[in-house]
């Protein structure tokens, strides 16, 4: 019996070096104690991504439950995840980066703590953040846990994350209807993506709940990573003021559905 | 009617009356001052299954006052049930204690036992907690100078214990405690919550303050202390949580370790002085050092976290609590007082014998 969520694994390139981050994340979806419906893999359009991923060799147990969605818009990380989402057949999705991976027990406990709490739209795993030698760092997304950290214990609002932003999207579960509901991820947000989008979920009483186990295991800062870019990639680097920018940005456009016309305005930080 | 046909009568009536159970039970009981405390919940408890099989078993209590604020605290902590099972006052001296009732005693009320010494009952020691045993006894005094010659205590330990203090001249019978189905594993998820009861609270900030201290990055996880609580709330808190850390070196029993299996929580405690014979390696995580306890913590959370408890430990848990319901508890009880009783009547019937022999033996001489 699959559970009825769909993973997106969004993919921009796939050297040597991504073709091993792909395998490992990918066996991490074949080897969950309970299996996901589809696996939906987002690559750019007319690369050649899509013949290597034709040729793959998926684990027995999920390859005919793989789809490819080619994007030929934009292919930032938000722009390749809301196209998957409307590609989703399923209740729930969950966002897998290449170089992360589940831990086995994760869809588990989706499916457990989902039983159990009916009503709410995200659960976010407690994430393993480990270094490039994989030795650990600290926990995400646990604060919730923590007594008086909000006013539900387990449970994420908009005080509180407005109080503490530090929290991780990708591994979480999400249900669709949700997602959608409250407009997507905004593209043009930089940084602070996944900030705005919970405080918009948060502020539009959307329910998110942290599942205490550890579902999900992330590489801090890998090279050629995203936020490892904006930190030292010349033409993708954000400096402090921008990242108070974008920071403060998102508390306030969290409050609209849309995507709105926005550019970074020095003025403005 | 000459004076031993008085006393002929008298105990042919009191025969009567413990083969009619036509007489009454009284449970001395502390007023805990609206604290829970499991003793006082294991002596209501059997009151309620004594009064079940047809006993006439009574709470007594020294003051008045028990009924105003003890009383409405039974019924909050331990339910309607107990706090509707029937109460006597010494203070309002209305007891009247016949020869045919009996009084049992806690073992730390020594001085009752002394000043209950003339009263014509069958008083019994009902011993849940051995380290209070000496604690108001007079120094070169045992029970069996107060003429009490039988004992209930909760474990195969403390009879060994008890038998090791007193010698064999006192009968000691266990009735072993139970936990009742208010203790169940919960259909919610469990949280990354410690419950933690310790006798000494002192104990209970030096864990959590050391486990803050050597894993910061388990700060989030929450310590509840179990103290003060109602029945319900109690069960709860005990179902909400996935660990339970216990810490009480005078344990008579482990009421709270055996509740927190039955709540679906591992158990990290302190080996008590008098080891119970259901603690094991295999049910539990049992250290003899305090101080070990934060670390054994840290490892239990992370391996809760990542689902890698050993399936192994919560089996050995089910089938370590299971032996200890109500059924087996009510079957011990009943088979117990059944065997007080039976023997009260064969005291009377002994004394009825003995009377009738001096009687006849009177006839003869005259």
């Amino acid at each position: 019996m699959k559970t009825d969520v769909s993973i997106i694994l969004p993919i921009i390139e796939l050297g040597e070096k991504e073709k091993n981050l792909f395998a490992d994340s990918i066996t991490s979806v074949s080897t969950q104690k309970v299996l996901p419906k589809k696996i939906i893999l987002v690559i750019p359009k007319n690369s050649e991504i899509k013949k290597e991923l034709e040729s793959y060799d998926f684990p027995e147990n999920i390859k005919n439950d793989v789809s490819i969605v080619e994007n030929d818009g934009e292919t930032d990380f938000c722009s390749q995840i809301n196209l998957g989402v409307e590609s989703v057949e399923t209740e729930w999705f969950s966002i897998l980066e290449i170089d992360d991976v589940y831990s086995k027990i994760w869809l588990d406990n989706f499916n457990k703590y989902s039983e159990y709490y009916q009503d709410v739209d995200v659960f976010l795993p407690i994430v393993l953040d480990v270094d490039n030698d994989n030795q650990f760092i600290h926990f995400t997304n646990e604060p919730v846990w923590a007594r008086d950290f909000s006013d539900k214990l387990g449970f994420l609002d908009n005080e509180s994350l407005l109080n503490f932003p530090n929290f991780q999207v990708s591994g979480s579960i999400i249900r669709k209807n949700s997602f959608e509901g409250v407009g997507k991820l905004k593209s043009n947000i930089k940084m602070f993506f996944n900030y705005e989008f919970l405080l918009r979920l948060t502020y539009y009483d959307k329910k998110i709940m942290t599942i205490p186990k550890v579902g999900y295991k992330k590489v801090n800062m890998r090279e050629g990573s995203l936020f490892w870019k904006y930190k030292n990639v010349d033409s993708e680097k954000i400096d402090p003021v921008e990242q108070k920018f974008w920071f403060n940005l998102s508390k306030k456009e969290c409050y609209f559905k849309v995507e709105r016309d926005i550019k970074y305005d020095t003025e403005n930080v | 009617m000459d004076k031993v046909e008085e006393i002929l009568k008298n105990l042919n009536e009191g025969v009567e009356r413990l083969e009619n159970k036509d007489f009454s039970i009284y449970f001395f009981v502390i007023d805990t001052e609206t604290s829970p405390v499991a003793s006082v919940a294991y002596i209501y408890e059997q009151v309620k299954i004594l009064k079940e099989s047809g006993y006439n078993a009574r709470i007594l209590h020294e003051k008045n006052s028990y009924k105003e604020k003890q009383l409405p605290f039974i019924k909050s902590w331990l339910g309607e049930e107990y706090f509707n099972l029937p109460h006597s006052s010494i203070e309002d001296k209305s007891v009247n204690v016949n020869a045919t009732d009996f009084i049992i005693i806690p073992e730390l009320f020594a001085n009752v036992m002394e000043q209950t010494v003339k009263l014509p009952a069958k008083r019994v020691v009902l011993c849940q907690s051995y380290d209070y045993i000496t604690e108001t006894l007079q120094v070169g005094k045992s029970w069996l100078d107060y003429n009490i010659t039988d004992c209930i205590t909760t474990t195969e330990q403390q009879k060994e214990y008890i038998e090791g203090l007193f010698g064999s001249k006192l009968n000691v019978d266990v009735i072993p405690v139970s936990i009742d189905d208010t203790f169940k594993k919960p259909i919610k998820p469990k949280s990354p919550i410690v419950s933690i009861l310790t006798r000494d609270q002192r104990d209970t900030v030096k864990i959590f303050k050391s486990f803050y201290l050597k894993y910061p990055h388990l700060k989030w996880v929450t310590f509840r202390d179990m103290r003060g609580m109602t029945k319900d709330v109690f069960a709860k808190a005990l179902q909400d949580s996935c660990v339970s850390v216990w810490v009480d070196d005078i344990a008579g029993f482990g009421t709270y370790p055996l509740e927190s299996m039955k709540s679906g929580n591992v158990v990290i405690g302190k080996i008590p002085n008098l080891l119970s014979t259901w603690i094991n390696e295999k049910n539990g995580i049992w250290v003899d050092n305090t101080n070990v306890i934060p670390d054994l913590l840290a490892k239990f959370i992370q391996a809760w976290l990542e689902d890698s408890t050993p399936e192994e430990i919560y089996k050995n848990m089910d089938s370590t609590v299971e032996k200890f319901t109500i059924e087996k508890q009510k079957e011990k009880t009943i088979e117990v007082y059944g065997r007080l009783v039976n023997e009260r009547i064969e005291e009377f019937r002994s004394t009825l014998q003995k009377y009738k022999n001096n009687k006849e033996e009177e006839k003869i001489s005259q």
